[in-house]
């Protein structure tokens, strides 16, 4: 009996007391989880539109939906959802089942977490509802609750703690492709509450921490070097800060058809890497990254559902898909016309606004607006608006300038008096060919290139001068155009409206002027300068 | 002669041909712009329908009629289905004046049609025609609840546009006592005193009934009746009586008008 007391009081001498979480190197109220944080070595901070951002960032969540299961193994797993409700705020919902163990198992901690947040845009507060920056900045706050946690070690009476601790996070969406956010963890005081109480000693504190992310498209970043409407290649910085240690993490992840994802990240504590794929409102993830309490490396997997109906308001079934009957225009049209009418009718209960202004609807729900376009390309909005929510749908327009082409008139005139077969055939060929530089001519006034008339008629057959030419190719090649502060040749002073494009081709080295120090901008242009000048814009770009 | 003359038409003509062949024509250079790569794949982006329809594209031009401002008169109304409540919207349109459609009044928190139309023709209370200031004139329903009452006016025009703006009405029924003070503040007994009484009332001044001072203090009438001087304005002589302790008096007031509405306040002066 002595012998079993002393060989007792050795044991219980040479093991350590238990202390907190953090002495140990547990992290308090862990939530490195979420399959596609961790395959992007948690640099998630400014991503929106994950169900793990309830881990990261409670800021992203109104830009969030969906729900995710998670497992590493039995004693690791976790089922989160971010819960849009229709009311303008989303709610996240997580439960967690951590454990994990230090120098082979002697030191060994398990928890279960509740996490309950809510996030909005800041459009949902009255006085900022029609604010375009309120509608992209989100905030969102989430408690997190230890339902149980054990601390267990070698030769030690376990202990058992609880406590809540809260985060709050704002995210912003910058554009299009790029988003920013930042979140505070840990965020209460010990005095308020804000600690892990553990049932035979003292009550642990939890160490705040900030982390700053941002997130960009860098395929939308580069749209006019490389546009792909297949791949997206996200970039994802972070940085953390907490007692007076900071560390920086960058996540890459990058997609096909919004098909399969391959992410990939680096931190301090290494290298992470996932896999995953999204079908439907279904899809599947692999991760396999370092741990950072334990710094082994695992592997978790995790399947997610996005439902496409999933909110609280009961919204009107026709509101999604088909709140407007758009009678006049038919998507992607051609026309000649300065100006288009949008017709159509609505279903009762629904606003609308064409180009995001309002416009009549009559006591019939019928509504006829003029939308005027510009050359070119047109985008028009017809946003159907229901409480909070909108349902946009759009026309592509294309307006193509008009052009008065003499020879076309002429030629066809010809056409129609012709009288033999021969003739016919022969006027026929040439009006094909009129009409394809016709096309051509609209396609270089449309962009810009060629300035025409559209009362008076152009002659393709006339000659062009020299100025009107260098005019045609400097706008064609977009060669930047120079203040003139003198005077370039004794035909062109620098009052001339025709001179900063002449100094323009000079400085590109399309054209040249004569040793007389003249330019001749009203010249025709001869087939040998014609051949030295295309010969050089071809090489500008 | 004539070969002479043939030969020089033969010529002029192999002339023009050779230098017409020289110079570049117009339609030539296009195809020549055209041709370039560059050139090619912008005329490519241009006709797809596939690149380039972005909010960049949303023509953003003014369309629009403007509502310039909107004026309720009076600002306060009685809900007694008679005063006449005026609105008068100024609107201007991008186009023109012409090219407005009509301009309409929400009159619903009023009890009246959501839809009333308000003219611009120099009749039905508008001023003057064609000077783009549409007026209308109706009353608020006897059981409207008193409050701020929110009256949405709507322009449209030709193209379909819609422009909205409010004002705010205050439907009340009380009338206000806005100054109440005796010509002077110390008077002796015997000596004549001349109160005045300066009121308001929700819609027009002419609807006050009555303005009274109870003069009970005095061993006088306890509904003297002021006499109306001029809009908004009453005034009584009373002469002080020998009787009277000497000290401060204070005299009660009480306006009512023809919707049953009703204000109090008090004159004090000293009697010495």
């Amino acid at each position: 009996m002595r012998n079993f007391l002393i060989v007792f009081l050795v044991l219980a001498l040479s093991c350590p007391a238990i202390g907190s979480l953090s002495e140990h190197g547990f992290i308090p109220f862990y939530s490195y989880l979420g399959t596609r944080l961790q395959g992007m070595a948690g640099s998630f901070v400014g991503i929106g539109g994950g169900t793990a951002t309830l881990f990261s960032n409670p800021g992203e969540l109104p830009f969030s939906s969906g729900i995710e299961v998670g497992i590493k193994d039995i004693d690791n797993m976790y089922g989160v959802q971010a819960y849009p409700t229709g009311y303008g705020i989303t709610v996240g919902l997580s439960l967690i089942r951590h454990t994990s163990s230090l120098n082979n198992d002697q030191v060994r901690t398990s928890f279960s977490n509740l996490i309950v947040g809510a996030g909005f845009t800041l459009d949902r507060i009255f006085l900022l509802q029609n604010l375009d920056w309120a509608k992209r900045l989100g905030v969102g706050l989430s408690v997190k609750t230890i339902l149980g946690q054990t601390l267990h070690q070698t030769g030690q009476p376990d202990r058992g703690a609880t406590g809540f601790e809260l985060d709050f996070g704002i995210g912003y969406k910058l554009n299009n492709w790029s988003n920013f956010g930042a979140s505070l963890k840990n965020l209460l005081p010990a005095e308020y509450g804000g600690k892990i109480n553990w049932d035979f000693e003292p009550a642990e504190s939890v160490p705040y921490t900030l982390n700053i992310g941002l997130s960009a498209d860098l395929m939308a970043a580069i749209k006019p070097l490389v546009h792909t409407k297949d791949i997206k290649i996200i970039m994802a910085p972070n940085y953390s800060y907490s007692q007076n240690k900071s560390s920086a993490s960058l996540g890459l992840e990058l997609s096909w058809l919004d098909f399969i994802f391959f992410r990939s990240g680096i931190n301090p504590d290494g290298t992470s890497f996932g896999v995953g794929i999204r079908r439907d409102h279904f899809g599947g993830d692999i991760s396999y990254y370092i741990d950072p309490e334990t710094k082994d490396k695992d592997i978790y997997f995790s399947v997610s559902y996005f439902p496409e109906e999933w909110v609280f308001l009961k919204v009107p079934d026709y509101l999604e898909k088909d709140p407007v009957i758009i009678t006049e225009p038919k998507d992607q049209i051609e026309t000649y016309d300065e100006a288009i009418w949008i017709k159509g009718k609505i279903k009762p209960k629904i606003s609308i606004k064409v180009n995001r202004q309002d416009v009549v609807i009559d006591e019939n729900l019928n509504f006829a607006v003029q939308v005027p376009l510009n050359p070119g390309k047109n985008l028009i909005l017809i946003d159907c608006h229901y409480q909070n929510r909108k349902v946009t749908f759009y026309r592509k327009v294309f307006r193509r300038s008009r052009v008065i082409v003499a020879e076309e008139i002429e030629t066809t005139r010809k056409l129609k008096k012709a009288k033999t077969l021969e003739e016919r055939e022969k006027l026929a060929k040439e009006l094909k060919d009129i009409k394809d530089r016709k096309d051509k001519l609209e396609a270089l006034v449309t962009i810009g290139v060629v300035e025409v008339d559209p009362d008076e008629e152009f002659k393709l057959r006339g000659t062009i001068t020299r100025g009107e030419l260098i005019k045609w190719i400097v706008k064609a090649a977009e060669l930047p155009i120079e203040e003139i502060k003198e005077d370039l040749f004794v035909d062109v002073p620098r009052t001339h409206p025709l001179a900063p494009y002449i100094k323009s081709a000079i400085t590109a080295g399309i054209v040249t002027g004569f040793p007389d120090n003249t330019f001749r901008p009203n010249r025709p242009v001869t087939d040998e300068e014609a051949e030295k000048i295309f010969a050089k814009f071809g090489t500008v770009k | 002669m004539k070969k002479i003359i043939l030969y020089i038409l033969l010529f002029s003509i192999a002339f023009n041909g050779i230098s017409y062949a020289q110079n570049l024509t117009k339609g030539e250079a296009i195809m020549k712009i055209s041709a370039a790569d560059f050139i090619k794949k912008k005329i490519r982006d241009l006709y797809s329908w596939a690149v380039g329809y972005d909010l960049s594209k949303v023509n953003r031009i003014k369309l629009l009629p403007i509502i310039n401002f909107i004026k309720a008169f009076p600002r306060q109304v009685p809900p007694d289905g008679r005063t006449i409540l005026e609105i008068v919207a100024s609107v201007d349109d991008p186009e023109g004046l012409s090219n407005i459609r009509g301009v309409r009044a929400d009159l619903s928190k009023i009890g009246r049609l959501p839809n009333m139309m308000l003219v611009d023709t120099g009749l039905y209370g508008d001023e003057k025609s064609g000077d783009g200031v549409f007026t209308m004139q109706a009353s608020v329903r006897q059981d409207i609840p008193l409050g701020d009452k929110e009256i949405q006016v709507a322009a449209s025009n030709k193209k379909g546009w819609l422009a909205l703006s409010k004002t705010t009405i205050v439907i009340a029924k009380n009338p206000e006592i806005l100054e109440a003070y005796p010509e002077k503040l110390r008077i002796k007994r015997g000596d004549t005193l001349t109160l005045v009484v300066r009121v308001d009332n929700p819609g027009r001044l002419e609807d006050v009934k009555n303005v009274s001072i109870d003069l009970s203090t005095l061993g006088l009438d306890p509904k003297y009746p002021l006499r109306k001087k001029e809009a908004g304005i009453y005034f009584g002589r009373i002469r002080i009586p020998e009787t009277v302790s000497t000290g401060m008096k204070t005299l009660p007031i009480s306006v009512t008008n023809q919707v049953g509405g009703t204000a109090f306040s008090e004159i004090l002066f000293e009697v010495i």
